[in-house]
């Protein structure tokens, strides 16, 4: 057994070496950089609560707010339309579920930031939807879609459902139906059987689905700048702009940590296991 | 079973097919108030099936299912006043102990402390007292089995229904949980529709055992009648152990059915079927009731084929018309040999008439 162990710590040490080299050692670094004082265009020694206090400032404080509310209204959107959908998905019969994980999947063999473009052919003024609608009689102007709030969070669902889908489909193709039918046997009705089987029994689906939605949906800051123009500002794109164009390093390091702290938190609370998974 | 008992459970002319198969086929039975019936099949004869209709998992396709009184054959699981215990358990594994046997309490939105009573009144019930904060994955499969139990009798249903519950278990367990069962049921004197592929379980704990195959009953009966007067030869086999001896009927005096087998004359409890002379019947004679002897005696002559002797009892397998019968006999007998002639003498009455 000690030998044993022994050669596979052996043969993971260089991911180990690459991991604290590549990943825990930028972050230290990023830590020492969110309490140092700026310095011109780079950064200076000394310790300094300034880029924490400038974070949490009236512009900055907005914009993390608007972030978490647009990641917020997407993980709930992403919840409501992918919890059903993964969960239905896997009570089909196999070969229809495979096909509509399928048709979940092969989308995805493009890269987002492409599909992504595709939207601004549907939402632009005049383009596909608006077609569809005043063709259609339901509505008589261009709606304007583009570059509005919804426009984001359409984005964002579109971008993250999958993961969502995925997440619940693979727990809930597990479910032991048996336990549902036990439930309605003891004198449960259906909604009853559902909150208390189906949906504790599949809810660690539901938690994996939400670290993959919140996390990201802070972060991808690319799919407000393309289907938000500059109107809607997003802590990702706010930390880019930090870095890239007014070159203050310490700001965009303070601000980082805060969003890993936060995302941090979610991911913590979403991965507590109750006793009986353990 | 007593005429005047109340009847808990009518089944009338209950029929399902999945696509084309005909799983269930005009199946009529009755279960008297208390009673403790058996269904006794082979995988695939739709006792399963038969068990998920009554309590409300399978629709019915036609026929009636009447409990207690009321018609439940379109009603949905939690309308019935019956509870399953399933044969994988089926407790919840997120739930602890106590609240999966407190779940059908809780649904019926019982006071908190009669739940309370309730629930460690049927955990001593099944002996597992101490158990309520256990969770389904910290515990054995006999220690599951019993809080299933627990769960599903502690709704007080009409009929208890039991999917072959004993079978995930080890044969030691099995043995004691069998008494156990039994026990359990005269106790709470609740009605239990018990579905096992098991004779010897049959057997041992059924007032009434119903022997079925191909989505209908072959016979129903009380274990007693079911072993000594098998209807037919698949009954015979399934349960004990039967040699079946092809035959022709004679004719019959007050029941007694006079029949032969080659040219050896059997006498052989009736039943009730029609024949007239020269019909072809089959003999079901239990090994016990068969006499061996190395002498001539005047029974069947046959040549012994096998012998085995095991835990005290030796069976004589001989063949007689290419037909092998299998007789039973307590303790060793060293003057039976093989390849020996022998004759078998099967006495009046100690064999059943069955069709095939």
């Amino acid at each position: 057994m000690i030998k044993k162990a022994k050669g596979a710590t052996l043969a993971v040490l260089p991911l180990y070496l690459f991991t604290l080299v590549f990943v825990i050692g930028p972050l230290i670094l990023m830590l020492v950089l969110s309490f140092s004082p700026r310095d011109g265009w780079g950064y200076g020694s000394g310790f300094t609560l300034d880029n924490y206090a400038v974070v949490f400032s009236g512009t900055y404080l907005n914009t993390f707010v608007t972030s978490l509310k647009l990641a917020v209204i997407s993980t709930a959107a992403v919840i409501f339309i992918g919890y059903p959908f993964g969960l239905c998905t896997a009570l089909l019969p196999a070969r229809f579920a495979r096909f509509f994980v399928s048709t979940q999947m092969i989308p995805y063999w493009v890269n987002s930031l492409l599909r992504l473009y595709g939207w601004i052919i549907i939402f632009r003024a005049g383009g596909l939807l608006d077609a569809v609608l005043m063709g259609l009689g339901i509505t008589e102007e261009p709606l304007k879609l583009l570059y509005t709030y919804p426009a984001v969070v359409v984005g964002m669902i579109y971008v993250l459902l999958p993961f969502m889908f995925t997440s619940v489909y693979q727990v809930a193709e597990k479910l032991d139906l048996s336990l549902v039918e036990a439930a309605r046997d003891l004198g449960a009705g259906r909604a009853y059987a559902f909150l208390t089987v189906t949906l504790p029994l599949t809810l660690p689906g539901l938690k994996t689905g939400v670290i993959l939605t919140f996390i990201p949906s802070m972060g991808l800051f690319f799919i407000a700048q393309i289907l938000g123009g500059n109107k809607v500002v997003l802590v990702g794109s706010l930390i880019e702009e930090l870095l890239m164009k007014a070159h203050n390093q310490p700001g965009a390091a303070a601000l980082s940590v805060i969003l890993m702290l936060l995302t941090g938190a979610v991911c913590l609370l979403m991965m507590r296991k109750p006793r009986w998974q353990k | 079973m007593a005429s005047s008992a109340h009847l808990i459970l009518k089944i009338e002319h209950l029929s399902k097919s999945f696509g084309e198969t005909e799983v269930i086929r005009d199946l009529s039975f009755e279960v008297a108030a208390g009673e403790f019936l058996t269904i006794l099949g082979a995988s695939g004869c739709g006792k399963t099936t038969l068990l998920r209709m009554i309590c409300g998992l399978e629709e019915a396709d036609e026929g009636k299912i009447i409990l207690d009184g009321k018609d439940v054959t379109g009603a949905e699981p939690n309308h019935r006043a019956v509870n399953t215990v399933f044969q994988s358990y089926a407790l919840f594994p997120h739930m602890n102990v106590y609240d999966n046997v407190a779940y059908p309490l809780k649904i019926a939105r019982v006071q908190k402390d009669e739940i309370k009573q309730r629930v460690s009144e049927a955990l001593a019930l099944v002996q597992m007292e101490g158990y309520e904060r256990r969770y389904p994955s910290e515990m054995s499969g006999g220690q599951k089995q019993r809080v299933a139990i627990a769960r599903a009798v502690i709704g007080q249903p009409k009929i208890l229904l039991l999917d072959e519950p004993l079978g995930a278990l080890d044969l030691n367990l099995r043995h004691a949980m069998q008494g156990e069962l039994k026990n359990l049921q005269e106790r709470l004197g609740i009605t239990f529709l018990y579905i096992t592929h098991d004779q010897e379980e049959a057997l041992n704990m059924s007032d009434r055992i119903a022997v079925m195959r191909g989505g209908s009953f072959l016979q129903i009966g009380t274990p007693s009648e079911i072993y000594d007067s098998p209807k037919n030869v698949y009954a015979a086999r399934f349960i004990g152990e039967a040699n079946i001896l092809p035959c022709v009927y004679e004719d019959e005096i007050g029941g007694r059915y006079t029949v032969k087998f080659g040219d050896n004359k059997l006498i052989l409890r009736g039943n009730k079927g029609h024949y007239t002379a020269g019909d072809p019947i089959f003999a079901a004679v239990r090994g016990e009731k068969i006499l061996v002897s190395a002498a001539e005696s005047g029974g069947i002559p046959a040549t012994v084929k096998d012998l085995n002797f095991a835990g005290g009892v030796m069976r004589i397998t001989a063949e007689a018309l290419g037909t092998n019968i299998t007789a039973m006999r307590y303790g060793l007998d060293r003057s039976i040999e093989l390849g020996q002639q022998v004759w078998l003498e099967i006495p009046e009455l100690a064999g059943a008439a069955v069709e095939e």
